[in-house]
């Protein structure tokens, strides 16, 4: 067994990019390793700091495994003719270079062949590295390269060095002009000499005599536990960010820490903005203690310590400079009532094609009026829509972008706005990301929910729509946001009629023609069903299987707030015992009525031409229609219940009521079994059709349970 | 330590001229950055080794704030290096300057945090870095990749100092107009009045009707310049910073929708593209 160590040592690699980087060089190193059977008994080592990435193979074998790769000729029917070779046998040893008592008769899925046997012997790993390592570390797909001198490159920053040891022997690599040799350098500042290298384990005792830490979990650690040590000296917590610990433990090789401090006025701005103007702009965690800000901030320093105090003073400088300016954006912006700053909204365009804001705000003051929901809700949402984009004029969102919303809900409450106003208007881009919850408050819903039917609507009419990868308006994490609100947000709403006014209310704006206003929302509406497929099999509402998702897509348009509670009612009623005879059920009544849909519409039920079986099936289920009605209306109804050996936990209605209509198996059987549909006499013939209609048009209206594929045991 | 915004100036020229570097002056036209002096603008085109540096007084009208924000100006002092090709100690080369500035480095945190620079008037990009030091941002640090369109034949490194954030953060004064210029002189009274008249004017008072009339004139003119029969790029290319300049007050004042906006950078940018070319013509017919 032998050993590799690789360290390269570069100039600073954004934190964003180092860490996918890092591993793919290992991974491809790897893979290679694996393809040529090269045994590797013990894990690499993977070292990443924005200045080096290092890669330890403690052991890996000399030698790739000897392998026999059989070689296939001609068919053995061809190669001999009476045990006598041809020239085919001939020509195909000549060919891979073996005597013909090497051929061999082997037998294939084509029949049978000659075939030769021929021994490989393992590559050598040193030279397969030598040979590959350059190439990997060359092809690295970083997001954005350059070159750099005299246009060496390109890679993601500018290479310095390279340590390439083959059991702590220099393995000559060169890659863009630099030739590996034994040498690395410490920190730039601190320990800028040359550093003689044995070996790995040389590497990382000399380099830790120095203070770097070269494995980025460790860094990771000591980072979190002196910023814990040093928030609870001032009697704080850190508010925790582990996006903020992985980008500081990426951004050092000393993992120091030092706390800052800031002037206490300053903890009179929002709270949203104190922590932002900490978090993004200068990368400092915030310390709260009881939930309160202290006007204290920890960061990273790529040193040790800080003997003069400049770290500390110079990144306190900086905060107390940060926040004097947004408290002066803070005063400027609150000079101007938002009502006031409607008119400039004309100023500030959406798309080019979609008009400015202005415009936007008027259409989702019309999209408002066409939600079915009660006026105390309706008042509130108007005033929100009114000042939902005025924000994005003031100047603390052209200095945060990312508070937008929020802002204009803080500058709300500061005017006095009702409680719905304004937390509308604070939470209406919510859900920002997969991650981020939905709006909290109804009214937050509401106004989220109208900004992405416009979005999507207007960034389809204009054709906007995604193809492939690339999605630059965000669409897909639009239509999920939006679907997200109506599933989660238990949102009862009529999707269809919101996408259809919004279409003609762009169409009045002069951006739709008027063909496209019945197109518009089927392709929208399509669009958002295939983004509930996404979300369905995303694991985030646990685990459905393709042909539940498909039976609940109908219901998204009107009735979108009940999917999860279908989709779970679906899955559960799978293993019911008695669930395949109703299904058996109602695919044979699908059958029956679907070519025949358009004239039993026109046919109205005679209950008078019912025969026996006609009327015992009716009656069962006009009882079972009463028994589900109850199912809906008190979740609890425990009697029925035990009629029908349901668990009282059980409180899903849609699986309630279906395990009750599975008691219309019988009847159904019996009038399958006694009479004849298709009777020559048209009007017993439609009466009987429009029988199993209306238990049809029941069933579907709690589950499509027809949509479902029968699952073989 | 406490450096004046003067000594600041004198030490970096020092430095940077004791690097080989040649010591141009400002140019003398309104220009948005230190990378639109022609020294950078044509001196990255050439296949030749270049060392340049010079302060260039920096006009940004939207950043104007009528003399009253203590951190923001609408015309900043930089202090600009180009080197080309790239030498490989450049970011040692560049923490000796801080050095000269008086600063021990093995006692603050200097930091470079990826930052990528571009300036799609001039057809420009690079990839690079600001430098923090102590968690301030000091400098602009940029390897060229791109400019008037053109993809550069040796790479160049830009080096671009922030002069008031620098003396600021050094002598940890509170306002910009505090900066002390000199012992007895400060930023304020060389600079209060200028950045409130040109915060009006820019926000207020410019004829919106007229910048756009100036705006055609020179651009006319740059084309002009260009259809001579030997292309007088240099005109040309002063013409194109007098249309940028333009475009700066038009956007300040508030008077340039996004959509005219992609228009006018495109206009701007084909002049700059058109120069570069015509230089490169040049360059090639010299047989540099």
């Amino acid at each position: 067994m032998s050993s590799f160590f690789l360290e390269l040592k570069t100039e600073e690699i954004p934190h964003t990019m180092l860490h996918t980087g890092a591993f793919e060089i290992k991974e491809k190193i790897e893979y290679i390793l694996q393809e040529k059977e090269v045994e590797v008994a013990q894990e690499p080592f993977l070292g990443i700091t924005p200045r080096r990435i290092v890669i330890f193979f403690p052991e890996i074998a000399d030698k790739g495994k000897d392998r026999v790769e059989q070689i296939t000729g001609p068919p053995y029917s061809v190669a001999f003719k009476d045990g006598q070779p041809t020239k085919a046998a001939i020509g195909f040893a000549k060919k891979v270079g073996v005597e013909l008592d090497a051929l061999k008769r082997v037998e294939t899925e084509k029949g049978v062949y000659v075939a030769v046997e021929k021994y490989l012997p393992g590559l050598d790993t040193k030279t397969l590295l030598k040979n590959e390592v350059p190439t990997i570390i060359r092809g690295v797909s970083w997001p954005r390269n350059m070159y750099w001198g005299a246009k060496l490159g390109p890679w993601v920053r500018p290479i310095h060095s390279i340590i390439s040891l083959w059991n702590d022997e220099l393995l000559e690599l060169e890659i863009f002009g630099v030739k590996s040799d034994r040498f690395t350098t410490g920190h730039p500042i601190l320990s800028p000499q040359k550093i003689y290298v044995n070996g790995f384990k040389d590497y990382v005792s000399k380099l830790s005599e120095l203070g770097i830490v070269v494995s980025f979990q460790e860094r990771v650690e000591r980072i979190s536990s002196s910023a814990s040590k040093l928030a609870s000296s001032v009697d704080s917590t850190l508010v925790e960010d582990v996006d903020l610990l992985d980008k500081l433990a990426s951004i050092c090789e000393i993992p120091g820490v030092v706390m800052g401090s800031f002037d206490s006025t300053y903890l009179s701005l929002p709270k949203e903005v104190l922590v932002e103007s900490l978090r993004v702009h200068q990368s400092a965690f915030v310390l709260e203690k009881g939930g309160v800000i202290q006007p204290f901030f920890i960061t990273v320093m790529d040193r040790p310590d800080d003997p003069e105090g400049f770290v500390k003073s110079g990144n306190s400088w900086v905060v107390e400079a940060r926040l004097e300016d947004a408290a002066f954006f803070y005063n400027e912006d609150r000079k101007v009532k938002l009502k006031d700053r409607i008119e400039t909204l004309k100023g500030v365009e959406y798309h080019a094609k979609l008009g400015n804001l202005y415009d936007k705000t008027e259409r989702l003051m019309q999209i408002v009026e066409a939600l079915s929901i009660p006026e105390i809700m309706k008042k509130p949402l108007r005033d929100a829509v009114q000042l939902a984009k005025v924000d994005l004029t003031t100047e603390m969102v052209g200095e945060f972008p990312e508070l937008q919303g929020k802002i204009g809900g803080i500058y709300a409450r500061e005017e006095g706005y009702p409680e719905l106003v304004w937390k509308a208007i604070y939470e209406q881009y919510k859900p920002i990301s997969i991650d981020d919850s939905i709006p909290a408050s109804e009214s937050g819903k509401w106004l989220s929910l109208l900004d992405k039917i416009d979005h999507l609507v207007g960034f389809f009419s204009i054709g906007e729509e995604i193809s492939g990868k690339s999605d630059p308006y965000a669409l897909r994490r639009t239509a999920q946001g939006l679907l997200r609100i109506v599933i989660e947000g238990k949102i009862r709403v009529d999707i269809e009629t919101l996408l259809n006014v919004s279409c003609s209310v762009y169409q009045e704006q002069g951006v739709l023609p008027s063909t496209d206003v019945q197109r518009i929302p089927i392709k929208v509406l399509s669009f958002l069903e295939d983004r509930l497929r996404y979300l369905a099999k995303s694991g985030r509402y646990g685990v459905f299987s393709h042909d539940e998702v498909e039976a609940v897509l109908d219901y998204l348009s009107k009735e979108g707030d009940t999917i999860l509670e279908r989709l779970e009612a679906l899955e559960k009623l799978r293993s019911h015992e008695r669930f395949r005879d109703l299904y058996l059920s109602v695919k044979r009544i699908k059958n029956i009525i679907t070519p025949y849909l358009d004239n039993i519409l026109s046919y109205k039920l005679n209950e008078e031409l019912f025969g026996k079986y006609e009327k015992e099936l009716w009656s069962k289920f006009k009882e079972l229609c009463e028994i589900a009605d109850i199912f809906f209306t008190d979740r609890y109804a425990k009697q029925l219940k035990e009629r029908f050996s349901i668990h009282p936990h059980d409180t899903n209605p849609y699986y309630n009521s279906l395990v009750a209509f599975s008691e219309l198996a019988d009847p159904l059987e019996a009038f399958f079994s006694n009479v004849f549909v298709m009777v020559e006499d048209k009007k017993l013939r439609y009466n009987r059709l429009r029988l199993l209609y209306e238990i049809s048009v029941k069933l579907d209206s709690i589950l499509r349970i027809d949509k479902l594929v029968e699952r073989r045991e | 330590m406490s450096k004046t915004f003067q000594e600041i100036i004198s030490r970096l020229r020092d430095f940077w001229g004791s690097q080989g570097c040649v010591i141009e002056e400002p140019y003398d036209m309104e220009v948005g950055a230190g990378t639109m002096h022609p020294a950078t603008f044509f001196g990255v085109l050439r296949k030749n080794s270049v060392k340049v540096a010079y302060v260039q007084p920096s006009r940004r009208p939207t950043d104007a704030r009528y003399g009253v924000n203590p951190f923001r100006l609408g015309k900043h002092y930089q202090f600009q290096v180009i080197i080309k090709p790239s030498p490989k100690d450049i970011q040692q080369i560049y923490a000796r300057s801080l050095e000269a500035l008086g600063l021990d480095l093995t006692k603050h945190d200097l930091r470079f945090e990826e930052d990528n620079w571009e300036a799609p008037t001039l057809g420009a990009w690079g990839i690079g870095w600001q430098v923090m030091l102590d968690g301030m941002e000091i400098t602009q640090f940029t390897y060229f990749q791109q400019s008037g369109g053109v993809e550069l034949p040796s790479i160049p490194v830009e080096i671009t100092y922030g002069l008031e954030r620098i003396t600021m953060f050094l002598n940890k004064v509170k306002s910009i107009y505090d900066i002390r210029w000199n012992d007895t002189v400060t930023y304020g009274t060389i600079r209060k009045e200028d950045e409130y008249q040109q915060s009006v004017y820019g926000f207020e008072v410019a004829s919106v009707e007229g910048l756009k009339t100036m705006f055609t004139i020179w651009e006319r003119e740059a084309a002009n310049a260009l259809s001579y029969k030997e292309p007088l790029y240099i005109p040309a290319y002063e013409a194109c910073l007098k249309c940028s300049h333009i475009f700066n007050l038009l956007e300040a004042r508030g008077a340039i929708s996004a959509i005219q906006r992609v228009e006018f950078i495109r206009r701007i940018r084909s002049i700059a593209v058109k120069c570069a070319k015509a230089y490169l013509r040049a360059l090639e017919e010299s047989d540099e």
